[in-house]
């Protein structure tokens, strides 16, 4: 049955947009109704319906609160951090011409860890821990391309080699941070932050961090066409008109800040960054203005399912980054496995 | 249509890739009607100069439609994507080069014999009044050169364009050139009517090599002669 539902998405993409659509409103009034305080799907509803139009509910206050207080803001954060990782992805891979890159191949996740533990190491409070995490991903990618300039030029292959050099100097750092952190209460803390979480998150993340995933997310979507054009190769693009300096550089910008503004709040958490944009090839087509709105579309959903999981399958909460690593790695080999049948027309 | 010959290494590529200004002079200027291209934009250069390259690399499996419909890039504004009219411009250009029936099909997918007329596709939904190729009909069989050059002589003739090509096979130049440059070590060696210009000494002076230049009426063929060549 799967197969031949997939194939008829594939044929009508409209139908497939609206499924998603769909499929992602069910899933988040899902997330809200699950949790270790039950509250029925129908309850849950009849909250939403209730708050969105402002009617009195029978239902009893602590309804609300753990719905509203409690599971929203970490639900909207999934969702943002999802679409965020999935749209970096999608933007590397097309600025770099290569489908395996991952959104933090310029070094911003080793950069943004390295301020978040450097943070945790001096004791500050977590907002100013995540702000280092956040300062120091933008630090990273800087330093990567302004090395990757002065040593040959802006073509990818050297930014790249360099994001790798200045990552793994920032890597080597936060081990030096681990190994002097007092090791029974800041070293688990950073280690834990580290391994990627939503529990870190706190209602006031949202206020501080929504104005820059939205306006990145929009800078993206907008932008989208020009992916096709980058993709094409660097001199290709300069004959089709393209200032490709100015234009890979605004995409290299707005992607690294949505990737290390995710990695700030809630660490690292890969593989969806790498899946989410094969994916969408598989349904939707290379055409990245196709591929874009898909990426926004399904990844926050992906963030959100795995996340659910991830709160709901113990009774200890197990971090997201390592579920997400469990569900991608075997899911990535599939759709290696699926590419060449399914590129196929 | 201008076409530049000459050994590996003689700078034709470099010719072309100095006009679309991939690279820069180190001395002297280029200009397109007039312009100097050093001072325009590089959309204006692209809405002047459409360019087929001879090695296109693909990373991912765009259809031949969505790959044809990148041409209406310089005719896009910042934050513009392509409309209806720039999509009945790139299934025009589709049309004309004979690919309509892969225009849905990844261009991954197809023979080097067709990826070159999507390339050449592209070009023309470009709508520049000056097209460079550089070597349209290498990696060929003989078939397919004789029918891309076919349809860039009739995609000139309908869109009134000035095409500039790099070409290595002097047989083809012949036949489809209304004037031969002959490059050598970065220098123009000869220039002017290719049937007037392509003599057995030109060709030994250009490539090195003994030839037998054959006429036939308004006809010129060029034929090595390989064994005498061995004998020395």
């Amino acid at each position: 049955m799967w197969p031949r539902i997939l194939k008829t998405m594939k044929k009508n993409k409209p139908l497939l947009f609206t499924g998603l659509i769909i499929f992602g409103i069910l899933v988040f009034l899902a997330s809200l109704s699950i949790g270790r305080y039950h509250v029925s799907m129908a309850d849950t509803a009849e909250a939403v319906i209730s708050k969105i139009l402002g009617t009195q509910s029978d239902l009893p206050g602590e309804v609300f609160t753990v719905i509203f207080d409690i599971r929203l803001p970490r639900i909207l954060l999934a969702l943002l951090v999802g679409i965020s990782l999935s749209l970096a992805g999608t933007v590397f891979q097309g600025v770099f011409r290569n489908p395996l890159v991952s959104p933090f191949i310029l070094g911003v996740s080793s950069g943004a860890g390295f301020g978040i533990a450097l943070g945790l190491v001096l004791g500050l409070n977590l907002f100013l821990v995540k702000l280092l995490g956040f300062g120091f991903g933008i630090v990273t990618v800087f330093l990567a391309s302004f090395l990757g300039s002065a040593l040959y030029n802006r073509s990818s292959i050297t930014m790249v080699l360099s994001g790798f050099v200045i990552g793994s100097l920032f890597s080597a750092a936060t081990s030096f941070l681990k190994y002097i952190a007092d090791p029974y209460t800041r070293l688990p803390a950073i280690t834990f932050w580290l391994m990627g979480s939503f529990s870190y998150a706190e209602g006031g993340d949202l206020k501080y961090s929504a104005l820059i995933f939205i306006a990145c997310i929009i800078g993206i979507f907008l932008l989208r066409w020009k992916l096709n054009i980058l993709a094409m190769g660097e001199e290709e693009a300069r004959n089709l008109g393209e200032n490709t300096g100015r234009t890979g550089s605004l995409f290299i910008v707005l992607a690294t800040l949505l990737t290390a503004i995710s990695v700030s709040l809630c660490g690292i958490i890969g593989w969806i960054g790498l899946i989410v944009p094969h994916i969408g090839r598989m349904l939707v087509g290379p055409d990245h203005r196709k591929l874009v709105p898909f990426s926004i579309l399904f990844g926050g959903t992906f963030m959100l399912i795995v996340d659910d999981i991830a709160r709901t399958i113990s009774s200890i909460e197990i971090p997201v980054g390592i579920l997400m690593a469990i569900i991608g790695a075997p899911l990535f080999i599939i759709l290696l496995l699926k590419k060449n049948l399914h590129w196929e027309e | 249509m201008l076409t530049v010959a000459g050994p590996n290494a003689a700078g034709k590529s470099t010719l072309l890739r100095l006009i679309t200004r991939a690279i820069r002079p180190s001395g002297g200027s280029i200009s397109v009607f007039g312009n100097d291209i050093a001072h325009m934009p590089l959309r204006q250069i692209a809405k002047t100069i459409s360019f087929v390259p001879q090695i296109h690399k693909p990373m991912f499996p765009f259809t031949v439609f969505e790959m044809v419909l990148a041409g209406r890039n310089p005719h896009l504004g910042e934050l513009k994507q392509p409309g209806k009219a720039d999509e009945d411009k790139a299934l025009a250009a589709v049309a004309l080069t004979g690919i309509s029936d892969i225009a849905g099909r990844p261009y991954t997918k197809i023979s080097g014999g067709q990826l070159q007329l999507v390339l050449i596709a592209r070009a023309i939904a470009q709508e520049a009044p000056v097209m460079l190729l550089d070597e349209p009909s290498s990696h060929l069989d003989i078939r397919n050169q004789i029918g891309i050059l076919k349809t860039i002589d009739r995609i000139r003739d309908e869109h009134e364009l000035c095409i500039i090509s790099v070409l290595h096979d002097i047989n083809l130049s012949l036949a489809f050139s209304d004037r031969l440059i002959f490059l050598k070590n970065g220098k123009k060696t000869a220039e002017g009517n290719p049937g007037d210009i392509v003599t057995a000494e030109m060709v030994k002076e250009v490539y090195g090599v003994e030839t037998a230049v054959l006429k036939d009426g308004e006809n010129t063929y060029v034929a090595p002669h390989l064994k005498n060549n061995e004998k020395k």
